[in-house]
């Protein structure tokens, strides 16, 4: 009993603190008048006109999150993934070749609104992921809203529908993987080009003072961003598929890893 | 009373309502002893200090930090929000939710070799 | 000034979808089916999210808002689309792994379509 007393007056304590220093002081707090000068700094050389000195995007948000700041995104991607190669090693399955009954146990309502809005929801996504370097959005973001699609039809038709039209955590592993691939691919061409023809930087996305080296800023007249939009792109698959590998895993029949728990006692 | 007062005081109010859901989820995460609520606990208390950090970039009448559809890069810069906060806050959900979907797998594999997620139930059977 | 009065009746109509959602949450609270509960959740979503995306679509297309209305008229939609078809799904899972008891029941036709089939 004294314990908890110490612990909830050490939590009211540190909330208190917290709210009082982070509200009073003019620079942290939501009362602030000025942006800061990092912040104007980043938007200032979001889209300059010297293509040298900028991102060639739209989105300052995604600019810092795959320009500015490259590395800390693609080790937060890592982590993603790890996380996703652990569930996979975790809840490992040898044969997924089961067959069971297809038959929805749900009436035709749940079944004919799903089918309306799973078009709706991809469109949504690739949208997200596409103009991730005119609008707000991103790879991360769009991946995650496609990830969805595949828990709706999981939970209205079944795991069994779901493994018919050839998707299992294995597939899906393998498509995440390539995204993965795809991004380191995209970090280490300009390293390639400084290997055969010019000087160039590792994830370098439009030419420097010194680099003639760049991604194509314009796509067929939209603002692609060079490099930017190729990484929302590939993190678009990357995360989704990552996403539907740890749902498809989820959603495999219980009674599998019954037996498969009971197995391995019996080994022991 | 003045309109500028008037909104400043309803931020400081969201603001200090957000300190104390993070308080309540601490507390959360420390005392409930199941496991679900626990992690219920730890996505709130994820997302309110998510949240603190995007208010920390937050100013009054300020518009989000976009280009599009602007031709003068002076207005935007003296309304626009911090966007290093927002950038950093998608990096901390994108690590929160790996997090979270890891502990949700571990929690599933207790409930399958324990038949329950209660602590107080598995440090019994432990014993 | 004509509109001012209108966007002042509406945003009273906002006001009154407020009170739904509370009536929602009060009948959350105290019902005590899960069936009833499943009632009042969809009293609040319908009462309380559909109508003021509504009203809120119709101000913002008042104050030349084009963009905000068309976005929350569809908003309003995906959400007539989907919370009567959620409370349905649950409401028949439920049903059909005989968890919560149906209690006020007047007639039962899952059962009378399962014995005739």
């Amino acid at each position: 009993m004294n314990k908890k007393l110490i612990v909830i007056t050490s939590i009211v304590v540190f909330s208190f603190i917290l709210a009082v220093y982070t509200n009073l002081t003019e620079s942290l707090g939501p009362l602030g008048l000025d942006t800061r000068f990092l912040g104007k700094l980043y938007v200032y050389f979001t889209n300059h006109e010297d293509l040298r000195l900028s991102t060639a995007s739209l989105e300052p948000v995604t600019a810092i999150v795959w320009d500015f700041r490259g590395l800390d995104t693609l080790y937060e991607t890592t982590v993603f993934a790890m996380a996703i190669i652990a569930i996979y090693s975790l809840f490992r399955i040898d044969s997924l070749e089961e067959k069971g009954s297809l038959n929805s146990s749900f009436t035709i309502i749940p079944r004919l609104v799903t089918k309306i809005l799973l078009p709706i929801n991809i469109a949504i996504a690739s949208t997200i992921a596409f103009h991730g370097s005119i609008s707000p959005g991103g790879g991360f973001q769009a991946g995650s809203i496609l990830a969805v699609v595949g828990v709706l039809f999981v939970v209205i038709f079944s795991y069994y529908a779901l493994n018919a039209k050839s998707i299992n955590p294995h597939r899906t592993l393998l498509f995440m993987s390539l995204g993965l691939i795809a991004i380191v691919v995209v970090t280490l061409i300009p390293l390639a080009f400084d290997v055969f023809f010019d000087n160039a930087y590792l994830i370098q996305n439009q030419p420097k003072l010194d680099s003639a080296f760049g991604y194509p800023k314009r796509v067929g007249g939209l603002v692609f961003g060079g490099s930017i939009g190729l990484f929302n792109i590939f993190e678009f698959i990357a995360v989704s598929f990552g996403f539907l590998t740890a749902f498809a895993l989820l959603s495999i029949p219980e009674h599998v890893f019954k037996e498969k728990l009971r197995g391995e006692e019996s080994l022991e | 009373m003045n309109n500028e007062l008037l909104d400043n005081v309803l931020l400081t109010y969201v603001f200090y309502v957000l300190v104390a859901t993070i308080g309540i989820s601490l507390y959360g995460v420390i005392f409930k002893p199941h496991l679900t609520k626990k992690i219920i606990s730890i996505t709130i208390f994820s997302d309110s200090i998510n949240l603190l950090a995007i208010f920390i970039g937050y100013k009054l009448y300020s518009i989000p930090p976009e280009l599009k559809g602007m031709s003068n890069i002076n207005e935007v810069l003296n309304r626009t929000v911090d966007p290093l906060p927002q950038a950093l806050v998608l990096t901390a959900i994108v690590i929160g939710l790996a997090v979270t979907l890891f502990l949700i797998f571990i929690s599933l594999q207790l409930f399958r070799l324990h038949g329950t997620l209660d602590l107080r139930k598995i440090k019994e059977l432990r014993e | 000034m004509n509109s001012e009065y209108v966007v002042f009746i509406l945003s009273l109509l906002v006001i009154l979808t407020a009170i739904i959602n509370l009536i929602g949450v009060l009948g959350f609270y105290r019902f005590k089916n899960f069936y009833l509960r499943l009632h009042a959740a969809t009293v609040s979503t319908i009462g309380g999210a559909f109508y003021p995306l509504l009203v809120l679509s119709i101000i913002a297309f008042i104050e030349k808002e084009h963009y905000i209305g068309v976005s929350l008229l569809l908003s309003a939609f995906l959400i007539l689309l989907l919370s009567p078809t959620g409370t349905h799904a649950l409401a028949r899972a439920t049903y059909r792994k005989r968890i919560a008891i149906p209690e006020p029941l007047i007639g039962d036709k899952i059962k009378e379509e399962e014995a005739s089939s």
